[in-house]
């Protein structure tokens, strides 16, 4: 059975069920608008609306979705006293995730957050983290196209509060 | 145009990140720093992190200085506590506190203003034999060893309070 999908720009997709359901945003939609899996009539006379996602965006996630839509959960594993956790991206998504810029990137994990696939939001999360790793401010600045707002004296003060330990 | 990511994706990528790197970002703009500030005190990081405490005496009051740290550097909450914050009499804060006056009082230090550290990990435990290694003339009350949760929480609380720069 097919789902039908609308995003913002008015595209619809149809994507199979389980693909569908690896979103636990459109699952929900689809519980509410009574679609089963076993009745075609509600899969066929109805649409999921996804006003927070275009077209573009859409596509690239259900590619991902195609890819992972056989996988097992995994339980992400919190390696550090922290709990800061170490979300291993595959040699297939890092191939997926390469080729995006940074703009695209954060549309990709906006999409993914608002569509709750928890597989995709890690992926993506891991890899712009990976891409800030070691990055000094005004790099971080500029990849997020941020202008500074901070003065001299404010970073002053801020270095100084995260310096203890190197005294 | 900024590339603006809502507060709970950028909270997720901290995450991933470690702390020098947060550093970093937190000097991107008021907004970044900000965030970093909100995610060190959200009460998982919170709960998870080792924490340093540097105490300082001085005329009017004890310092604490509490840094938050897992690979050498870190966060510092400065915070001036008067003996009368510490907690009510009787309470295992006041002792703590007579504990901590009591070292700088003891014989083997001299200097009116002396810093100890003292450490204790995610597991509450203060690190003792660590501070007795500093301070061998000073007499440590073993049921110091265990830190109540009420006490961090006293310090948090009084961290808010006085949530000053030195």
């Amino acid at each position: 059975p097919n789902v039908k999908l609308v995003t913002s720009d008015n595209e619809e997709f149809v994507v199979d069920f389980r693909i569908a359901k690896m979103s636990v945003t459109v699952s929900r939609l689809m519980e509410a608008m009574n679609m089963s899996e076993t009745d075609d009539a509600s899969l066929l006379s109805n649409s999921i609306p996804l006003p927070n996602v275009t077209k573009a965006v859409m596509a690239r996630v259900i590619e991902w979705c195609e890819k992972h839509k056989n996988d097992e959960p995994k339980e992400e594993k919190e390696n550090d006293k922290r709990g800061r956790t170490t979300h291993v991206v595959s040699d297939w998504d890092k191939e997926f995730l390469k080729n995006d810029e940074f703009g695209r990137l954060c549309q990709l994990m906006g999409a993914a957050n608002y569509l709750e696939i928890k597989g995709l939001f890690n992926d993506i999360s891991q890899t712009i983290a990976n891409m800030i790793h070691g990055k000094k401010s005004d790099e971080i600045a500029e990849m997020f196209n941020i202008h500074c707002d901070l003065t001299e004296a404010e970073k002053k003060e801020i270095r100084k509060k995260t310096a203890w330990c190197e005294d | 145009m900024d590339l603006i990511l809502p507060d709970d994706i950028l909270l997720k990528i901290f995450e991933h990140l470690d702390e020098n790197t947060l550093d970093n970002v937190s000097l991107a703009c008021h907004r970044m720093h900000d965030l970093v500030q909100a995610y060190f005190s959200s009460p998982k990081v919170r709960k998870q992190t080792p924490v340093m405490l540097k105490i300082v005496q001085t005329d009017k009051a004890i310092i604490f200085h509490s840094q938050r740290s897992y690979y050498g550097c870190g966060h510092n909450y400065y915070c001036y506590i008067g003996q009368e914050e510490l907690g009510p009499e009787g309470s295992y804060v006041h002792h703590f506190a007579a504990e901590i006056f009591s070292l700088f009082a003891s014989p083997g230090i001299e200097k009116k203003e002396k810093e100890i550290l003292i450490r204790y990990d995610d597991s509450a435990e203060l690190d003792v034999e660590y501070v007795m290694s500093m301070y061998p003339t000073t007499n440590h009350n073993t049921n110091m060893k265990t830190v109540p949760p009420q006490f961090i929480d006293r310090l948090d609380q009084a961290i808010a309070r006085y949530a000053i720069a030195e």
